[in-house]
């Protein structure tokens, strides 16, 4: 029993043969999308994306239970808390969200924005059913994909390590955590420098934009329709400001220099002596 | 099964370490008041106001007449200069101060959409130059130093060479030159902002200003927190645990974080410029960007330039910074290369002494 580095601590058990599970539930998957990525038709491959996360997002709801469970048993008397945040920390599915997922973040936050609900309703609701919309989400579906699979290489090299490696079991779950945030680490980082994570990002990035300027448009129609200015109509005069601002800069550099220059070419001050 | 028991008990005692220290961090983190976390402190009186662009200098922190001319602080727009001065025992601003140093520092503000279409070209010849002047009106000289940091360091190194009669001494630290010499670098850790720029198409970069009229701060925030994903994980939980454990390193921790948090927009037409003409096209090095319809020639930095750059910096890779020595137009020229990161070169308890030492001992033999 103490050579099976499984049996060792209670979590990490839980957690190794989750992550086997997820692995184990998720290689259909990728074997179906690296056949059918180039052909399926797009709204196939988002269901197929999300239904990768959704299964993720349950076996972690069913790993915590149990990882809860078991800690109950072991730690009887804890108040939870460090439970808590040490089940957090090993969620896999907040691995699979972490790191370089933060631009995917940043442009879905920058591109929905505040919503007001009374403004441009419909406009918004038809938003949903465009081409960028569409394009929108496929591309963070791929570039979830390309960081998935980060995260999924990450996973199997941390567990060949941790099969080889039994010492580092018996250095308590600091130890297991810290290799684990070390290889999932280096592996993100080498995936970022990949053309196919590059790829994904850019389209991503061009994708939030694209949907950022459709909506503008279609505000900007429901704007003037009811006289309201439009943010080009105020982008145009802030270049009127810029512009004038900088005539008026030049004009004032100007006066300052011939100042100086008619200070410089009068005749200086006669002295006292001289005078007398 | 004594392994198992063993382990079993491994587990209770680091649960209650960590139970612990979480406790500890809570009661730390509720006894913390805003004004704790204070950054950019140092006192400093307004000498120039111009649209979101202020000019102060620093009062001096030793009796009797400076012992240098004055020095300009110039940060970027990525960022605010409170990098310098961030908390009274990492203050490359007060390690100036310390030693006498006339000490001034330009602070850009926070660009809105209304600032869409200030370019390069506008807070270099424009902004910056009103500043010298203010400047030298203000010591009774005709020459200042330009100390640039980052992207401040571009702006200056640009200024220094259209206007040489105007700067005596030029000191960069943490400056891109090349902005492909990331690829000199053999660590992948290192010029990933190179990477991603180059590989976007010059209609993203154009499209993304048209969107939202300027560079968000967030997206720049966001390809930082990239670089270092784990840890960008870990650092509310793992790291401020840590941390929270002792009340100084706590605020140590949260100064950081305020000065993050603090990532202005880049207005759109400079951040065109930034991310295209330098980024992308590499113009600076090429003696191809123009300003104010004129080339910038590099050979023009004929003054004393002293160089700073973090060995470890995976923002500037080192060989960006290095390649300044190429380009200059003088026989002065000194490195400085700092162990540590990028940001370590300003907050690093290590570096504190090195850099603001190095810096004023250099600028005290050329006085």
């Amino acid at each position: 029993m103490a050579d099976d580095p499984f049996s060792v601590n209670p979590y990490f058990n839980s957690w190794l043969k989750f992550q086997n599970q997820l692995l184990k539930s998720q290689e259909p998957f990728w074997k179906h999308m690296a056949a059918a990525t180039a052909t399926k038709p797009a709204g196939e491959q988002l269901a197929a994306a999300e239904e990768l996360w959704d299964e993720a997002r349950k076996q972690s709801r069913d790993w915590m239970k149990n990882l809860h469970d078991r800690f109950q048993a072991s730690a009887a008397g804890q108040d939870g808390i460090s439970q808590e945040v040490l089940q957090r920390m090993m969620d896999p599915s907040q691995f699979l969200y972490a790191g370089s997922d933060e631009v995917n973040k940043t442009i879905q936050k920058l591109v929905e924005g505040p919503e007001f609900s009374d403004i441009g309703t419909l406009e918004r609701q038809g938003l949903k059913a465009t081409q960028e919309w569409i394009a929108l989400r496929e591309a963070s579906a791929d570039y979830r994909m390309v960081t998935g699979s980060a995260w999924t290489r990450a996973f199997e090299k941390f567990s060949e390590e941790m099969l080889g490696n039994t010492d580092l079991w018996k250095q308590g779950p600091g130890a297991v955590l810290n290799q684990w945030l070390s290889v999932a680490n280096d592996e993100l980082i080498a995936t970022q420098r990949t053309q196919r994570f590059l790829d994904a990002q850019r389209k991503l990035l061009r994708a939030g934009i694209n949907y950022r300027l459709r909506e503008r448009d279609l505000i900007e129609e429901w704007c003037e329709t009811h006289s309201i200015p439009t943010r080009t109509e105020v982008d145009d005069l802030h270049k009127t400001v810029y512009q004038l601002r900088h005539e008026v800069r030049s004009l004032k550099k100007q006066l300052a220099d011939e100042k100086t220059k008619k200070r410089s070419n009068r005749p200086a001050p006669a002295s006292k002596a001289t005078q007398e | 099964m004594a392994t198992d028991e063993t382990s079993e008990n491994l587990v209770v005692k680091e649960a209650m370490e960590f139970n612990k220290k979480f406790m500890r961090g809570l009661d730390a983190l509720s006894r913390v008041k805003d004004e704790d976390v204070d950054v950019g402190a140092t006192p400093k009186t307004l000498l120039l106001e111009q649209d979101k662009v202020t000019l102060h200098r620093y009062e001096p922190l030793v009796q009797g007449e400076a012992l240098t001319g004055p020095v300009l602080i110039v940060y970027g727009l990525i960022g605010r200069y409170t990098m310098a001065d961030l908390q009274e025992d990492r203050s490359l601003v007060r390690n100036l101060l310390g030693r006498g140093v006339d000490l001034y520092v330009v602070d850009w503000g926070h660009p809105s959409r209304a600032d869409q279409h200030l370019k390069l070209d506008d807070y270099i010849d424009w902004y910056l130059d009103d500043c010298v002047d203010r400047i030298c009106k203000e010591a009774g000289v005709d020459q200042i130093t330009l100390l640039g940091i980052c992207e401040g360091g571009v702006f200056s190194s640009i200024y220094a060479a259209r206007h040489p009669e105007k700067i005596k001494n030029l000191v960069l630290t943490i400056t891109p030159i090349d902005f492909h010499g990331d690829q000199e670098d053999a660590d992948e850790t290192h010029g990933f902002i190179n990477l991603w720029t180059r590989n976007l198409e010059d209609e993203d970069i154009d499209k993304l200003i048209e969107a939202f009229g300027n560079l968000p701060g967030e997206i720049m925030a966001s390809v930082f927190q990239m670089m270092t994903p784990v840890r960008s994980m870990t650092k509310y939980n793992l790291d401020l645990l840590e941390a929270a454990s002792d009340e100084k390193r706590l605020l140590n921790f949260l100064r950081m974080e305020k000065w993050l948090a603090d990532r202005p927009h880049h207005p759109g037409a400079a951040a065109r410029q930034w991310l295209i003409e330098l980024y992308k096209e590499n113009k600076l090095i090429r003696g191809e960007l123009e300003i104010s319809g004129e080339k910038v020639d590099l050979a023009n930095l004929t003054m004393p330039v002293l160089n700073v750059y973090a060995l470890q910096d995976h923002i500037i890779p080192p060989p960006s910074s290095q390649a300044l020595e190429k380009y200059v137009g003088t026989k002065d020229y000194t490195e400085i290369a700092l162990p540590g990161g990028h940001v370590g070169v300003y907050v690093s308890g290590k570096s504190q002494g090195i850099v603001g030492e190095g810096v004023y001992d250099w600028l005290r033999d050329r006085q």
